[in-house]
């Protein structure tokens, strides 16, 4: 059999080869540089669970995902959840959630402003549509949307680990909508570990453990961060955690030897409404 | 060598010219301003120091999904407006050899696209430094009142210097895929032909990725040559997003080495296609 050169297909197979031999050629060469770029790429972009994109893969959202709009998409998908949320409608606004927070899970504040809607504005939406609801049943969606409210966090969590924000919202979740001390203190300690700013974390931390019966993990807790705080900080509010370090060593009936003595800081008075410490009589303290 | 550079900088002159007059650079151009001025509507939310990473998201987006539109429709309709013209014919019968034509019509896109990245980057930059002393202003505000815990956060800060930088990669992106669309047309026979085809491969670059990560991954030896294969046969579009890294302090750094690595692959890539559709050219009938 003979090749007629001078043919179309011998001309445009060739030339076709040609480009194909070019092309991995230069992929094999390049090889080194695109790792080095691309393993930093990578080590800062969230894996994309496509799984999790569930119902919501149709209407260009795969082609615009792999096109490289992730980013855009991800704020697309929010903007139209926060406007089904300003309609109440609860099936878009938990959708475009899970879309968002899919294609984009850095987003701190899609985690946080979620968890709220999830938590607190469901449930509100609940007795709104239906006036007649008992307060059994409320309490019950209120429990079942504020547990949801915790998922959601923990998936954010997942990307944004030890996150302060995340964590802050969950200990006001246990707090607010389950009533549930315990696990709102938790929470309040994991986020006062996380930042440099602590107090306001570190203040109800101390307090919910010291309310719930663990009074000497509460007052070692206290007398070692003492410490650390600043005196020039207002928000650290030094002179509050002076005067709970008196009470507790009064309430506790800690020995004289054996207390802090750490001294008053300048200029602080105890405020009339103090309630540092609820349930403990301050009595003459 | 002197009059072959003479007659480049000659065509690229004429060719962004050109393609600035253009309806659709204009069009897109505006659609682009536009997208980016819109951004001001996210004030009405409440996004928390946040805001600024979701306007830079939002304006980014757009310079890279305009620019994308752009690289390939303007490169292909300003080669093919040469084509069926005539005027390639008029100017290739004159000493004007025919790779220098094409760096020369490649050259002019870069410049158009140079044109159309800093016009939306500047915009974007300027729109995020006024919005940041903004929001700065507020939290310290609020910081000051003890409503906040701490101040605005540094990691929500932009650094402009990241955005530049982010830019110029964007637009070493664009101009890889001019190179490519040249390259699609200098053996096409027709303007859409050559869109199309161009998009596909867009998209396959974006996609790229997938097979290089798992090429190692799959058990079919087939499939896992054949994702071998695709990985390296076409570039890498995704590795180019580390310049979005530089604009808000990234959760790991990213290291100069990585940057240049970048800019080495897409200009190591656009000599590559502009080579390979210099060749194509050749042997084609005008």
């Amino acid at each position: 059999m003979t090749i007629d050169r001078s043919s179309w297909w011998w001309r445009q197979g060739r030339a076709a080869l040609g480009i194909f031999a070019t092309l991995l050629l230069a992929g094999i060469i390049l090889e080194p540089l695109q790792s080095q770029a691309w393993d930093v790429t990578r080590a800062n972009q969230p894996i994309l669970k496509l799984k999790s994109l569930g119902d919501n893969l149709g209407q260009g959202t795969l082609l615009g995902v792999f096109g490289g709009f992730r980013n855009i998409l991800a704020d697309f998908a929010w903007l139209r959840g926060y406007s089904a949320w300003e309609v109440r409608d609860l099936p878009t606004t938990e959708a475009m959630l899970n879309l968002a927070t899919t294609l984009d899970p850095r987003v701190i504040m899609f985690w946080t402003d979620g968890a709220r809607e999830i938590a607190y504005d469901i449930p509100a939406w609940s007795r709104h549509e239906n006036p007649q609801i008992s307060d059994e049943e409320m309490q019950k969606v209120n429990v079942e949307q504020a547990h949801r409210g915790l998922e959601f966090l923990d998936r954010g969590l997942e990307f944004l680990p030890n996150n302060y924000s995340l964590l802050l919202n969950k200990a006001e979740i246990y707090d607010n909508r389950l009533k549930d001390k315990a696990g709102a203190a938790e929470e309040y300690r994991l986020a006062a570990e996380t930042t440099t700013s602590f107090y306001f974390p570190m203040r109800m931390y101390i307090r919910y453990i010291y309310v719930l019966g663990h009074k000497q993990e509460a007052y070692d807790y206290l007398r070692k961060k003492y410490l650390t705080l600043p005196d020039n900080v207002p928000d650290a509010q030094k002179g509050v955690m002076w005067d709970m370090i008196q009470i507790m060593e009064q309430d506790m009936k800690i020995p004289e030897p054996n207390r802090a003595h750490f001294p008053k800081p300048a200029n602080y008075s105890r405020d009339p409404d103090f309630d540092a410490l609820p349930g403990v009589d301050l009595g003459n303290i | 060598m002197i009059s072959s550079l003479r007659q480049i900088s000659q065509i690229a002159r004429l060719t962004f010219l050109e393609a600035v007059r253009q309806r659709f650079f204009n069009f897109l151009v505006l659609l682009g301003l536009a997208l980016i001025g819109s951004a001001s509507f996210f004030r009405r939310f409440d996004f928390g120091p946040q805001e600024l990473r979701f306007i830079a998201d939002f304006g980014l987006g757009g310079i890279v999904f305009f620019g994308s539109i752009l690289a390939i429709v303007a490169t292909a309709q300003l080669f093919f407006g040469e084509i069926e013209n005539r005027t390639a014919l008029t100017m290739l019968a004159k000493p004007v050899r025919r790779w220098a034509f094409l760096a020369g019509k490649l050259l002019g896109i870069v410049l158009l696209m140079l044109v159309f990245v800093g016009l939306l980057t500047t915009l974007l930059g300027a729109f995020l430094w006024w919005r940041e002393q903004q929001l700065i202003d507020f939290y310290h505000q609020l910081f000051l009142a003890h409503q906040m815990p701490t101040d605005f956060p540094d990691t929500q800060r932009v650094q402009i210097g990241g955005l530049i930088m982010n830019a110029l990669l964007q637009w070493l992106k664009f101009d890889v895929l001019a190179a490519i669309t040249l390259l699609v047309a200098s053996f096409s026979n027709t303007n859409l032909y050559t869109v199309v085809v161009s998009f596909f491969i867009y998209l396959i670059c974006q996609l790229q990725y997938i097979a290089h990560d798992n090429w190692d991954k799959i058990a079919s030896p087939f499939l896992r040559g054949l994702s071998w294969f695709l990985g390296k046969l076409f570039p890498n579009f995704q590795l180019f997003a580390v310049g979005e890294l530089l604009v808000f302090p990234a959760k790991i750094p990213v290291p100069h080495s990585a940057i240049a690595a970048a800019i080495g692959y897409g200009l190591l890539y656009i000599a590559v296609f502009t080579t390979l559709a210099v060749g194509s050219f050749r042997s084609r009938e005008i």
